[in-house]
């Protein structure tokens, strides 16, 4: 497993695709930053903020990065090299897997560092105390690696290096687009009003009814999880800055990951290679 | 004989066809062994077998004795293999192409990298990537690629697909070289036969997932080789007749036999009418690798 694991990880320093991500995960970054400070002319009061707003772009670089890195594999078709000398395919699988992962985090570090370096110079100050952010970076760490796993299991299942990438890619947005649905119909009021315009000008205010929309019950608790446990919903929590039970959110994405990597080893020990 | 692989009805179903259907050969050590068929029969299913790309859906195969259920991984350390296309980092130099090969095999260092690429001929490509490569340069740096375990059992699927005649030469010298200097078993498989019947010291003929027949080089030649026909009323007092001639010959059956090198009628009739030993007809017999190759699989699909 290090023999492959040494070898993944000079292939990952030597893969353009993930230099490309870095530069462009870390450009736009700090491109929002300096928006905010030159064109608003304001110190940056809460870095924090900026820190975690980027959790979708984060994660849509690493799926690109990783369906690109992982495909490479089959498309070269330099996995056959590893099982042809009888390196078990489980070895190949997480090794791809960890290498794909510490490949997104870094990613996602780079840019915190960029951040923070523009920020500080800037003026910008941390708005939160150092265990809240650190709790929330760890959320957002672990939540890549689950996204990681995802892409991993897709890029292992499909050996096509471009649809491998175009499914990854469908999916991290499927994901994130259905935690902003899930976020907006949980933040819904219970109850609601309406304004009524009166004739002579101003409106009346009607008594507070339930909201149609309110979701509640079990379905309310089912939404509320689905948006803990899965990455897309983790990055929306963590972009509107306040995450329900993020000290757990880590331990969700382990397990997520844990049962996508045990399916993706499932499927990948009897598939037939080219 | 000591055999490198061995398969056992191995057979590899899809959904609807049989790529291989109850295949069973053996490649002796050291031997070229030339693996012959169609497109489509099964030669590429049964190389990405034995390499573990692929499963099959009954039957074994055993490699170093190791059976295809058991440690075969530590058997497959033994092996290299170029399946189809040669793979290869594109956005490498031939240099770090062996380095990331050596690093999978977990090797202490990169001692004999420089070798093996003046094995292969790449020994000047310098920084050059593997995507601005020649097919046969890239064929080549499979073949080192495939060589970085100094495997005793080479498995190269096509080596000389689609290359131009320096390139195939180049392949052929290699492989020629790589057999008898380091004494590496190598399983061919190709459908260009007259290139093939220069290598092979064994055959394996395979058609719609079964092996035909398996023969040596030597068997071949013989089979293969220019010769006459003869159909006499006595094929004892013909073969008694050519050993005083001291003719080279091969008996068909009853009454037929072949005979090998330039022959005299005239000294054959004499011979024969001396004996009592009647001649009916004379052919001329000249069968090549491919007209052997078409008799042997359009008799079996025939058949």
């Amino acid at each position: 497993m290090l023999k492959l694991l040494r070898a993944d990880f000079v292939r990952l320093w030597k893969t353009r695709s993930y230099w490309v991500c870095v530069i462009a995960s870390l450009t736009l970054c700090i491109t929002n930053l300096a928006f905010d400070y030159i064109v608003d002319k304001r110190v940056v009061q809460n870095l924090e903020r900026f820190f975690m707003n980027d959790s979708s772009n984060i994660m849509l670089f690493a799926a690109i990065f990783s369906a690109l890195y992982i495909g490479t594999d089959h498309s070269c078709g330099t996995i056959r090299n590893k099982l042809i000398i009888g390196r078990p395919r489980s070895e190949i699988y997480l090794s791809n897997l960890i290498v794909a992962s510490a490949g997104a985090l870094s990613i996602r570090v780079i840019s915190w560092i960029g951040e923070a370096l523009f920020g500080l110079i800037a003026g910008g100050r941390i708005g939160i105390p150092t265990g809240r952010l650190a709790l929330l970076m760890t959320v957002s760490a672990f939540s890549i690696i689950t996204a990681c796993s995802i892409f991993t299991f897709i890029g292992m299942i499909i050996s096509s290096k471009s649809s491998g990438t175009v499914i990854s890619i469908v999916a991290i947005i499927a994901l994130i687009i259905g935690g902003a649905i899930i976020m907006t119909m949980l933040n819904q009021p219970e109850m609601t009003v309406e304004y009524i315009i009166k004739p002579e000008g101003g409106f009346d205010v009607t008594e507070p009814y339930p909201n149609p929309m309110y979701i509640s019950g079990t379905l309310r608790d089912v939404f509320i999880a689905i948006n803990d446990v899965l990455p897309g919903g983790q990055a929306i929590q963590l972009e509107m800055g306040e995450p329900h039970e993020p000290q757990l959110m880590p331990f969700y994405s382990l397990g997520v990951a844990a049962v996508v990597t045990a399916a993706g080893l499932a499927v990948f020990r009897k598939k037939d290679l080219k | 004989m000591e055999y490198v692989l061995t398969t056992h009805e191995l057979t590899k179903k899809y959904r609807k066809s049989a790529a291989l259907d109850g295949l069973s050969m053996n490649v002796p050590k050291g031997a070229i062994y030339g693996f012959v068929g169609r497109n489509g029969a099964g030669k590429t299913t049964l190389i990405r077998m034995i390499c573990g790309l692929q499963f099959p859906t009954s039957g074994e195969f055993m490699l170093y004795g190791e059976h295809s259920g058991g440690n075969i991984s530590k058997a497959r350390r033994r092996m290299g293999a170029v399946v189809e296309t040669p793979s290869i980092h594109s956005d490498m130099t031939a240099e770090d192409n062996l380095k990331q090969q050596y690093r999978i095999l977990g090797l202490p260092s990169f001692d004999g990298i420089s070798e093996l690429l003046r094995l292969v001929g790449l020994e000047n490509t310098g920084k050059k990537k593997a995507r601005h490569f020649s097919l046969g340069m890239r064929q080549r740096l499979g073949i080192a690629i495939a060589l970085c375990g100094s495997p005793d059992f080479l498995l190269l699927d096509e080596p000389i697909n689609g290359l131009d005649p320096q390139g195939i030469i180049e392949v052929r010298e290699l492989i020629l070289k790589l057999n008898r200097e380091r004494q590496i078993t190598v399983l061919i498989s190709s459908h260009i036969l007259d290139e093939l019947s220069r290598l092979a010291t064994h055959y394996g003929f395979i058609d719609k997932g079964r092996i035909v027949k398996e023969i040596s080089a030597e068997q071949l030649e013989r089979e293969c080789r220019k010769c006459a026909r003869v159909k006499v009323s006595d094929v004892k007092k013909l073969a008694l007749a050519l050993d005083k001639l001291g003719m080279e010959y091969a008996v068909i059956d009853g009454s037929q036999a072949d005979i090998y090198g330039e022959i005299s009628i005239t000294r054959l009739t004499e011979a024969l009418s001396g004996s009592g030993c009647e001649l009916f007809s004379v052919n001329k017999h000249d069968e090549s690798l491919e007209a052997y190759f078409i008799k042997l699989i359009g008799g079996a699909s025939n058949a």
